[in-house]
């Protein structure tokens, strides 16, 4: 079995949200088992590299290999079904659902998803929740978990987390980051966006920077501690 | 004579019983555009259309094959249904991308388009369409007396409209319904096919108007002008309950029915404005409807 293949390899990645040009040729790649970061700025194209991967920048070209499989001009369900998941950065919890209906959503697409018990284990707060008449009745944290719980369920290998501490208070954002080393450490690869540069930093194996577009800088894990000035200078911390 | 409100009560019954039926009528067709409108966000006007297209299938399925009610109660709206599945694949769906006015006029024109065709060949005068047998004769309830098919016509339209709310809003198909209306893209990212959901839903919902459309046959005569009438008052209820909930096209269906029969009954003169009358005063009240939510 061949591990040199990144689960995901992105090269000359090109995005337009109509006129503009969003993505000027992203270039990266994603192992098996590793938590990769993107940083940048606001409006750099973290989300938007998400949003492309899963298909729903209709305006984009390049290519995106998973598993050495061309998904750049797959439609969303049809990526998906392939083994990607996305939490998307407003969390997109359904107020019309329930939460138990919202966890169950995503269809299962693969086998070796988490069962409801890992993944109450994981998220205690949502089991008390799970009897909610509305995900839009539960609190920030609460509604960030379920939006990372529900895509546990699926089978998907490769998970896409669009800022996941966005806007928690910091006991929530230390729950997640448990959270989402026991994920890893279950095998899942995980593709993190975050501003949250000292969460991705604890988190992460490997961190690209995004700048106008573009993938300006990497480091390693062992690199940060050397190169910090070099980082905040370029996320403008 | 037995009177209530200074009003000969089997009189007032009677009203009564005409508006509810055709509250049962009102609610079938909102509860489609509503499911329509909700899912693929477009105002389906080609839906009066549609309505008389189903009492026409069942009408030619008689005259020319001899194909009785209660299979045309089933297999008109399956035709109508598939009419409209096609309507979205070849046309609607190519709109989805632009202002949603141009889905508004593209079924505005496929209304004029349908009905007329069946002018062309029918002429506006109507057709008579016998009720079954088994519904023909009535039951004296006392206060009044209820022909058994209009019994039926109302008891028929409120399962199905219980069943559509049912389903939409306590099975797994219904939460990736309801889910797909405030977030398609994202329920597509799950690996959901939204756009089929779309197809379905719209032969789902013009199936509804189909079904209604045999329920009224045996009512009314079939006419290819039969839908015109009922839409423009089907869609003054939606706006008063709300464009896309499913509970509230419902509700309000039936109790337009019932005031408009009340009004009959008291003030004659105003039976057939009431309707606007009371969107107008919901409008200044409350704009998105009854049982609307506000859009951002
Ligand atoms: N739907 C859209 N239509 C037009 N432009 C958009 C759209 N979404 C994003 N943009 C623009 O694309 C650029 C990149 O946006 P993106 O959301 O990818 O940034 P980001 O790196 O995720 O930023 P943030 O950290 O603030 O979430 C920004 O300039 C933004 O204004
Ligand atoms: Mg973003």
């Amino acid at each position: 079995m061949s591990n040199a293949q990144p689960l995901l390899r992105i090269r000359d990645l090109n995005a337009w949200y109509g006129e503009s040009h969003i993505l000027h040729g992203i270039d990266f790649e994603v192992n098996r088992g590793e938590v990769v970061s993107l940083l940048g700025r606001n409006g750099a194209g973290k989300t938007t590299t998400l949003r492309a991967i899963m298909g729903l920048v209709p305006q984009r070209v390049g290519s995106i290999a998973f598993e050495g499989t061309e998904i750049g001009a797959m439609k969303p369900e049809r990526i998906a079904r392939r083994g990607i998941a996305y939490c998307p950065e407003e969390r997109g919890v359904f107020a019309s659902l329930t939460v138990e209906e919202n966890l169950m959503l995503p269809p299962v697409v693969q086998d070796g998803g988490l069962g409801l018990d890992e993944i109450f284990e994981l998220f205690p707060n949502l089991e008390e929740r799970r009897k909610g008449a509305s995900g839009a009745r539960l609190s920030g944290g609460e509604q960030q978990m379920l939006a990372i719980a529900r895509i546990l369920r699926t089978g998907a290998k490769l998970l896409l987390l669009d800022e996941p501490t966005e806007g928690l208070a910091p006991v929530i954002v230390h729950q997640i980051g448990a959270s989402v080393e026991r994920l890893r450490e279950r095998g899942f690869t995980i593709l993190l966006v975050e501003q949250n540069f000292h969460f991705a930093a604890r988190l992460a194996d490997r961190h690209y920077v995004i700048e106008h577009g573009r993938v300006v800088e990497r480091f390693a894990r062992g690199d940060i501690r050397e190169r910090m000035g070099e980082l905040y200078e370029l996320l403008g911390v | 004579m037995q009177e209530l409100l200074g009003i000969p009560s089997p009189l007032l019954f009677g009203q009564l019983l005409i508006g509810l039926i055709n509250g049962a009528f009102y609610a079938l067709l909102s509860l489609g555009l509503a499911v329509i409108f909700g899912v693929l966000n477009v105002i389906n006007f080609a839906h009066g259309a549609l309505y008389m297209m189903g009492a026409f299938v069942a009408w030619l399925l008689l005259t020319y094959l001899g194909i009785g009610y209660w299979p045309a109660l089933v297999v008109a709206p399956l035709i109508v249904g598939a009419v409209g599945i096609l309507i979205e694949r070849t046309m609607l769906s190519r709109l989805y991308d632009l202002d949603h006015l141009y889905g508004l006029l593209f079924t505005f024109g496929l209304a004029l388009i349908i009905e007329g065709t069946f002018i062309n060949f029918y002429g506006v005068s109507g057709q008579p369409y016998a009720p079954p047998q088994v519904l023909t004769g009535g039951y004296n309830l006392g206060f009044m007396f209820l022909p058994a098919y209009r019994g039926w016509v109302i008891v028929a339209s409120l399962l199905v409209c219980f069943g559509t709310w049912l389903l939409i809003e306590r099975t797994r198909l219904g939460s990736y319904l309801r889910a797909a209306v405030e977030r398609p893209d994202l329920v597509r990212a799950f690996g959901i096919n939204v756009p089929l959901m779309m197809t379905l839903t719209y032969g789902f919902g013009v199936a509804l108007a189909g079904f209604a459309g045999v329920l009224a046959a045996p009512l009314y005569t079939v006419s290819p002008i039969m839908g015109q009438n009922l839409i423009i008052v089907v869609f003054a209820i939606v706006v008063i309950g709300g464009l896309g909930s499913i509970l509230g096209s419902i509700v309000t269906g039936l109790g337009i029915g019932l005031i408009e029969g009340l009004t009959r009954t008291f003030y004659p003169e105003a039976s057939s404005t009431v309707v606007f009358v009371i969107m107008a005063i919901v409008l200044i009240i409350r704009p998105h409807g009854l049982f609307g939510r506000p859009r951002e």
